[in-house]
């Protein structure tokens, strides 16, 4: 849903470069879903990819080889296993050479599509089939969440920014100001993953609409470095209320309930927007 | 036209210039890294009119250089060793995409132990990806070859990547009068690149690099590929007669050195064969009949060449510049596969030399024609010799003797 | 066995019960296995085909809907024109971008396509989208 929202903000002129991930399999030869065009890569080096397609775009354009009215919008689509982990060296180059792209991150918290592992990218006491939650290590992921947008804004991108499939207007609004900038434009947005969650895919918008109302989810934007929330709810409810719809997250409350780490969940989120000034 | 000493490298560097390349993505690897110096000045100073750029590591040059390839454009990079294993993965994505990239290989043994100086194991790790492979001898077949790779590469029969080898240290740093043809010749001998089959335009979108799922729709892309590999030998024959004609320089798929009445025939690739052809030399010398035969093109392999220079030899001899692990030398085994079909087959030997820049000796040879003669005699032959001096075994009896690790076990 | 991660007594005689059920609802049946005839296709000959045709591109783009998907649905979302006030929320919504409207600017669906997902359902704010089983097990 909300690649459909990206590419109706980015229009038909526009060439995705792709990493291994659920989308891959989107295209599938003979058929393929998309109106525009689509490179897949290889799971590390989408972002150079997009290089070689945005030089090649402009050197072909320099030289008369190819009509400026021919040109395309470049669009890194990777998951989080891409962008967190193995793609960071690819990323990172193409933000360092100012390359003119768009990079959307789909976060579903997860190795998705080879059935759920832990990522850079799962979150602390998140049940993962790598780690599963056991006798001597009843929390399941141990590890808090790499801070991508912050590793990103590192770079000094014109555009960065948060999204989420519950808040399409929001998400529409920063492709559009993103639009006005030359250079890397990037976005992550939180992908509700209904088999790696347990939670019914009817669900998923609420869920994510969720994931904002309690502050796990901080829809934000950062201008050449610059950070602004877009979406900030008046009050934030307790993180529990999105934990506790989950499957990944049910062994945090059953049999017993694991008081400490919850504890850390929440207050992990409480210091996010404290640090920021919007929770007193 | 004008003649130049230049080295290995340079002659490179002149090749990518002459073909008017529109993009290089780069990184940088000993011992290759003088060629993609030498096109940053050329293109600081204006004198190519082609965008560079510094990537992040091989696997995001590989990647960028094919992604452009794949959008239309012009490209070329080039790597060593290490260099061409971290980006291995891509070799196989791009040859899949049927893009006509070209890259330059600089030979260099791999780790471990990490070195510097030559073999051909990083090159034939690549053997079955799909690129077609050109192995140099001279720094003038380094330049030539890259304009050869370019026309084979984007010849709408073929449409496959291409790797153009040469030994690190032994030709990329040694220097040798190079003709270096005009602009306008070298143009007329190859079109600019205009692809039918993968290009990424608004006006037309296409979807390229996609998955497939089953056996059969995955056999075919391959298989397509090993159809397409094999008809760039007929390729080759057509524009090796083309760039002949006009450069007045011929290359085939393999070149015989002394070959048609020799009895006895060593097999050798690259740069090293210039010792071969020497030891040949001074063999005939002493009576024996003694030849050469150099693989130019080991992707496509030219079996039908080989068999037919080959067959009716009393002994050949496969010298390789690289091992296979636990089963002998690589281009042994490719030989032995064309001929052992064959009602005139000789008796075939294994020997490995040359690893990781080792010099192959005049005795070393020597003592390899003596075994070739044997083997005749004996009418058979077993086992993978590697070639190794009793100095050089005193000289590693030293070294472990102060690395303190003789008489250990 | 499963004492230890259902806590309640209740809650696993439950679900005991219910498997029962469902084991005693599938009515037994014999299975005859019958070994499928050799394929009679002859082995060819592959022949060379030019890049332009055997690389993997594809050019006619857009056309995944030929792929019908619809089949994988256990409930089909189900409009109710009477409540309907063309708000266009499920169609925003849907994943699959299978929801269009039709000439009267009522919200369709492409069975053929649409994955049973639901997620319009819990978007309609009308609540005007029912949920309605795809086979019912007797």
């Amino acid at each position: 849903m909300t690649l459909r929202h990206c590419l109706k903000a980015l229009g038909d002129r526009v060439v995705i470069v792709n990493a291994a991930s659920c989308f891959t399999l989107l295209a599938i030869y003979p058929l393929s879903p998309f109106r525009n065009s689509w490179l897949y890569t290889a799971m590390a080096s989408a972002p150079a990819g997009a290089q070689g397609v945005r030089d090649a775009l402009d050197v072909l354009i320099e030289k008369g080889k190819l009509d400026f009215e021919e040109d395309l919008k470049v669009v890194v689509l990777t998951g989080d296993g891409s962008a967190y982990d193995m793609g960071l060296s690819s990323t990172s180059g193409a933000l360092y050479r100012n390359l003119d792209f768009y990079y959307i991150c789909y976060d579903n918290e997860a190795y998705g599509n080879t059935g759920f592992q832990e990522s850079g990218a799962t979150p602390l006491g998140s049940k993962t089939t790598t780690t599963p939650p056991g006798e001597r290590h009843p929390i399941g992921s141990e590890l808090p969440k790499k801070d991508l947008f912050e590793i990103w804004k590192s770079h000094r991108p014109p555009y960065l920014a948060t999204i989420s499939p519950a808040y399409p207007i929001d998400l529409i609004n920063k492709f559009r100001r993103a639009g006005q900038h030359r250079g890397p434009k990037l976005f992550i947005s939180l992908a509700p993953c209904p088999p790696g969650w347990g939670t019914d895919p009817s669900r998923s918008v609420d869920l994510a609409k969720l994931a904002v109302e309690t502050g796990v989810w901080a829809l934000k934007e950062a201008v050449f470095g610059e950070v602004g929330h877009t979406v900030v709810p008046k009050r934030f409810k307790p993180v529990e209320e999105y934990l506790r719809g989950q499957g990944r997250f049910a062994h945090l409350f059953r049999p017993a309930r694991q008081e400490e780490t919850l504890r850390e969940i929440q207050e992990r989120v409480d210091e996010y927007w404290r640090l920021h000034k919007l929770l007193l | 036209m004008k003649r130049e000493m230049l080295t290995g490298n340079a002659a490179a560097a002149w090749g990518v210039r002459l073909v008017e390349v529109d993009y290089v993505p780069v990184y940088p690897i000993t011992p290759q890294t003088e060629i993609i110096e030498t096109l940053a000045g050329w293109i600081s100073d204006g004198m190519m009119d082609t965008r560079f750029v510094t990537m992040d590591s091989e696997h995001s040059m590989i990647t960028a250089a094919g992604a452009a390839s794949a959008t239309g454009a012009r490209a070329f990079t080039a790597t060593s060793s290490q260099g061409l294993l971290y980006g291995f993965e891509m070799i196989y994505t791009v040859a899949g995409w049927r893009v006509p990239l070209v890259m330059v290989n600089v030979s260099r043994g791999l780790s471990s132990p990490i070195t510097l100086e030559p073999d051909h194991n990083d090159i034939l790790a690549i053997r079955d990806s799909g690129f077609l492979q050109i192995h140099c001898e001279t720094c003038q077949e380094v330049l030539d070859s890259i304009i050869l790779a370019y026309r084979l590469a984007e010849d709408e029969r073929v449409l496959l990547p291409v790797m153009v080898n040469m030994d690190g240290f032994y030709l990329s740093f040694t220097r040798e009068p190079v003709e270096i043809p005009n602009l306008e010749e070298v143009r007329e001998f190859l079109p600019p690149y205009r692809p039918k089959h993968a290009f990424f335009m608004a006006s037309q979108p296409m979807a390229q690099g996609v998955a497939v799922l089953g056996g059969p729709a995955y056999s075919y892309f391959k298989y397509q590929m090993h159809l397409a590999s094999l008809k760039a030998l007929e390729v080759y024959g057509e524009i090796c007669a083309e760039f002949e004609r006009e450069f007045r320089r011929g290359y085939g798929p393999v070149e015989g050195y002394m070959l048609e009445d020799a009895e006895y025939a060593l097999v050798m690739a690259g740069s090293f064969s210039t010792l071969g052809k020497k030891a040949v030399k001074r063999a005939r010398d002493k009576g024996i009949r003694a030849g050469l035969l150099k693989l130019r093109l080991l992707r496509p392999f030219p079996e039908a060449d080989l068999r037919k220079a080959l067959e009716g030899k009393k002994a050949v001899a496969v010298l390789d510049q690289n091992i296979s692990v636990g089963k002998g030398g690589i281009l042994y085994s490719e030989v032995a596969s064309c001929l052992c079909n064959s009602k005139k087959r000789p008796v075939l030997l294994s020997f490995i030399g040359g690893l990781g820049g080792k010099n192959i000796s005049p005795h070393e040879f020597e003592f390899l024609f003596e075994k070739m003669i044997e083997a005749f005699e004996e009418g058979t032959s077993s086992g993978t010799h590697l070639l190794y001096t009793e100095k050089e075994w005193e000289e590693m009896s030293l070294l472990k003797r102060t690395a303190e690790n003789e008489g250990k076990a | 066995m499963l004492a230890g991660i259902l806590s309640e007594g209740t809650e696993l005689d439950e679900n005991v019960k219910l498997a029962l059920s469902v084991f005693l609802a599938v009515a037994p049946l014999d299975i005859k296995t019958v070994e499928a005839p050799p394929e009679a296709s002859p082995v060819i000959i592959v022949p060379f085909e030019p890049a332009q045709i055997s690389s993997p591109t594809i050019n006619a783009l857009g056309n995944s809907p030929l792929r019908m998907t619809g089949n994988w649905r256990v409930f089909r979302p189900v409009w109710n024109r009477e409540v309907c006030t063309k708000c266009m929320a499920c169609l925003a919504r849907c994943p699959d971008g299978c929801i269009s409207l039709d000439e009267e600017g009522f919200p369709c669906v492409d069975y053929e396509n649409c994955k049973g997902c639901l997620i319009c359902v819990r978007a309609c704010p009308a609540e005007g989208i029912e949920k309605v089983r795809e086979a019912q097990v007797l």
